[in-house]
């Protein structure tokens, strides 16, 4: 019985994780470039149970779960296109990121609003410059093109191409913020398949409905964990009330 | 909790959202007036494992597991793209159609820039802007001149009484920018550059990169009402579904609470 309560008190602290994850994704809704967090459970420390009865072997009753356990994962999916008309943004249409060289080594992102620094270097909207194949890409005035290959083109001349790199497990990359991955020990890949649109912004993969009904799903779950608790409670009250009129 | 924190970020952050959009909406009908926009990122990480990490058994983590904290604003971006060009008729009305900024000298003697081509003449003549900034460089058209030309190359020629041939007066320069969106606004229209904006580089309209000028014209704003009230829409809808995350962990913690009768 008292297994049981610590298992539903698990499963509380595993709801306020959901419900955490939940409020990230909703503050991040118009966030260029977002990737949804993502709650999966499962359960953890299945214990065996028997029944010792004097010098008896002892017989199996069964298998209890000890609680549920979370993981925090990243939705790697494919946000929607948004069109801005801005020459300078672009959005990755595929499982692809740009590389960004940030002082504490290379980054990686999916945020494909770009600018120019007094350098006229192709930067991210922190200052960071985007790598091109051969490092930053420094863009000379005139007309900017950039290809659905990731080919940079000012009045016509190619200027450099952005380099798109994937990694074997995306979801092993570390968030940094400010729309950055780490690569955590992953080796990137020139990504294959990863189309680059001008003009556009990859908007975040939140789906506003799927997270309200997700949070509805998450506090109901929450409060039954709560209600067991309480009954959990009870039981042991009256128990302990039993053994009182008993005495 | 985290959950109350995060989601207030998304809430301060809308709440800038449509700060912004206010004053492109205010500025909707401001000649040279250039809108903004609130941009957003992910906030810090606190991670609870991280991936690439030894397990207890010797084995790798995979996936880590990291709860992110909210969103902020990563910056509040000016969008140069060329406004409505409105006809007025106007002598000493000026737009620009391209790139580059007129030049003007602020009174502590400063330079600052501006794409609001509305100017007029002061009691010696010079041509500043509505605020009384003279332009850079100075020109002085004549007290006795019948008719102002501007022509699309900048230069301004006048017409004397008594002279058959109009009188060149000066040539109007423009400045343009390596990064025109790290100029700093400081209102009525003016930038001033700043580190990330890079020198002024100077040249005549029509010059390489440069734009040309269009006389008796003025570039209106480059709002657009339609997209502003859609973005309006967004950031206050967001701001409600972020709200409903604080009001559902704020009943979760009251459930909590309630577990001790």
């Amino acid at each position: 019985m008292i297994r049981g309560l610590y298992a539903a008190a698990r499963a509380m602290a595993s709801e306020i994780t959901r419900q955490d994850a939940l409020a990230f994704n909703l503050a991040n809704v118009d966030t260029v470039g977002f990737k949804r967090a993502l709650v999966v459970s499962g359960v953890e420390g299945e214990a065996l149970l028997a029944r010792f009865q004097g010098a008896q072997p002892a017989v199996p009753i069964g298998r209890l779960a000890m609680g549920p356990v979370q993981e925090v994962v990243t939705d790697f999916q494919q946000g929607p296109l948004q069109e801005t008309g801005r020459d300078l943004d672009i959005a990755l249409v595929g499982q692809g990121f740009l590389v960004v060289q940030t002082p504490s080594g290379l980054a990686y992102t999916r945020d494909g609003r770009l600018g120019l620094d007094a350098q006229r270097r192709l930067v991210t909207r922190d200052g960071h410059p985007v790598l091109g194949m051969g490092g930053p890409l420094v863009v000379p005035p005139g007309r900017l093109g950039i290809d659905a290959g990731g080919n940079v083109v000012v009045n016509g001349t190619p200027v450099g191409r952005l380099q798109v790199v994937q990694f074997p497990n995306p979801s092993g990359l570390v968030r940094a913020g400010g729309g950055l991955y780490l690569a955590a020990g992953q080796e990137p890949q020139q990504a294959q398949g990863v189309t680059v649109r001008q003009g556009f912004l990859e908007g975040a993969n939140v789906e506003p409905v799927v997270e309200m009904a997700q949070m509805l799903a998450g506090l109901r779950a929450y409060e039954a964990g709560q209600k067991a608790i309480l009954t959990m409670d009870e039981s042991v009250d009256r128990l302990l009330q039993a053994a009182r009129v008993s005495a | 909790m985290r959950a109350l924190w995060t989601a207030v970020t998304g809430m301060i952050a809308k709440q800038l959202d449509i700060d912004v959009i206010a004053n492109n909406l205010a500025n909707v009908n401001t000649p040279g007036f250039k809108k903004s926009r609130a941009e957003f990122q992910d906030l810090i990480y606190q991670t609870l494992r991280l991936p690439g990490s030894t397990q207890a058994e010797g084995l790798l983590v995979p996936t880590g597991s990291q709860v992110g904290l909210g969103t902020r604003t990563s910056a509040i971006s000016k969008l140069f793209s060329q406004g409505d060009f409105v006809q007025t008729g106007n002598l000493l009305d000026l737009a620009i159609e391209g790139e580059g900024f007129f030049q003007v000298q602020l009174p502590d003697g400063t330079m600052a820039y501006t794409r609001d081509g509305s100017f007029k003449l002061d009691a010696e003549g010079r041509i500043v802007t509505s605020d009384g900034y003279p332009l850079q460089p100075p020109i002085t058209i004549p007290r006795e001149a019948t008719h102002i030309a501007i022509g699309a190359d900048g230069t301004v020629t006048v017409n004397l009484p008594g002279q058959a041939v109009p009188q060149q007066v000066g040539r109007i320069e423009l400045a343009r920018f390596a990064n025109p969106e790290g100029l700093s606004s400081i209102g009525r229209n003016l930038f001033t550059t700043t580190a990330a904006s890079g020198d002024a580089a100077v040249g005549a309209p029509g010059a390489e990169g440069f734009g040309t000028l269009a006389q008796g014209f003025l570039e209106m704003s480059n709002v657009k009402v339609v997209e502003e009230m859609v973005r309006m829409i967004i950031a206050q809808r967001a701001y409600e579904a972020t709200s409903k995350a604080v009001s559902t962990a704020d009943e979760m913690w009251g459930m909590a609470n309630n577990l001790k009768r």
